[in-house]
């Protein structure tokens, strides 16, 4: 914000909501990696480049509305996106964030625990069995 | 009242094709291959102060009982049943990470076994006098040699007072004072009414703490009884 010349706002309380889907998300993605992290150790060199082209398929460095409508249809269904949106609206526009934007990657999120949790837990006993060394 | 008990206890391993270790939701997503039973129907009892040694050659289960008795892995059948805190040396390593000091395994160890880290940070330095690693105990264990990395494990489980002591093979990597002072630790928890399990292929050694043996053989319970009597029969077998 300093660096733009842009002061706080009210939008700054929607940071706790913004940081909340954030986690929620991030959460979700942490039992599906750690299962896969044990199922195929190999993966995790995989996943680090998921994560790159994640990361370049957000709108992490220009803005979703600087994006060619092409590109932006299928930007939209990378939950990062909505984050990577809503932090710009708090930080930089002063504006609330879209719903859309941060139920997305919440919902994303609660998807995946609600799927790979039990899946966890079902696994968990065997976890000793199958990590090497 | 400190005791160890396992009824028909079983322990299965899942193989796939490439022989890798896998999970049974991951069997049924890929081609399965061979089962194996590391553990199949092993029932016992261990009262205060028993020392048992387990005896079998290599791949007969000792080490998967072991890691049952500690909680490390779970029986697939049967059941055991632990009272009283178990301190364990299960591997060279002991537990250690390789990227933290002396001094900072020391404080996570003793958090993982249960203690505040008031308490934990209170032991440090008794940890760094009974574990003798000196300097050493402020650099990484990165550095460490196997036996200065079982001699910090062994510190830390002291402190944490078990009652039932689990040792499989470490001692055989640790020098000659090192290996008195662990058959000298293993024999006053003895003497205070606690559990000691060890495996090796040290009989001498096992011999010193152990009144009892349990043979076990592909992962059946073959014998339990008498240490001298279960080690003749064992080598007689091995040598036939």
């Amino acid at each position: 914000m300093a660096f733009y010349g842009i002061g706080p706002t009210w939008a700054l309380l929607w940071l706790p909501v913004v940081i909340a889907a954030t986690l929620l998300l991030a959460l979700g993605a942490a039992w599906p990696a750690a299962l896969l992290g044990l199922w195929v150790p190999s993966v995790t060199v995989f996943a680090a480049q998921v994560l790159r082209i994640l990361y370049f398929a957000a709108p992490g460095l220009v803005a979703l509305s600087e994006v060619s409508p092409e590109v932006r249809a299928w930007m939209v269904w990378n939950p990062l996106t909505g984050l990577f949106e809503s932090f710009r609206s708090v930080f930089l526009y002063g504006t609330a964030p879209a719903f859309w934007d941060l139920a997305y990657p919440a919902l994303v999120g609660l998807v995946l625990m609600a799927v790979f949790i039990p899946a966890y837990g079902r696994e968990q006993r065997h976890f000793a069995k199958l990590v090497r060394g | 009242m400190t005791a160890v008990r396992a009824e028909g206890v079983g322990v299965e391993y899942l193989f796939d094709r490439q022989q890798q270790t896998v999970s049974p939701t991951l069997a049924r997503l890929r081609r399965r291959g061979d089962v194996t039973w590391a553990l199949r129907d092993v029932s016992f009892s261990i009262g205060a102060g028993e020392g048992v040694a387990l005896l079998g050659a290599s791949g007969s289960g000792k080490s998967t009982l072991l890691r049952t008795i500690a909680g490390v892995l779970e029986p697939d059948t049967g059941r055991i049943g632990v009272e009283g805190r178990v301190g364990s040396l299960l591997s060279v390593q002991a537990g250690v990470m390789a990227m933290l000091t002396g001094r900072e395994n020391t404080l996570l160890l003793g958090v993982l076994a249960g203690m505040t880290p008031e308490r934990a940070r209170a032991q440090t330095e008794a940890v760094k006098e009974a574990s003798g690693l000196g300097k050493h105990y402020e650099h990484l264990v990165a550095s460490y040699s196997q036996g200065m990395r079982a001699r910090l494990g062994l510190a830390v489980m002291e402190r944490t007072e078990p009652a039932i002591l689990l040792l499989d093979e470490i001692h055989e990597a640790l020098d000659h004072e090192f290996r008195d002072h662990v058959e000298r630790y293993a024999l006053a928890l003895l003497e205070r009414g606690g559990i000691v399990i060890a495996t090796g292929h040290d009989h001498h050694m096992l011999e010193r703490f152990s009144s009892r043996a349990v043979l076990l053989e592909h992962g059946v319970l073959k014998e339990d009884g008498d240490f001298h009597e279960v080690q003749r029969h064992y080598l007689a077998g091995r040598r036939a």
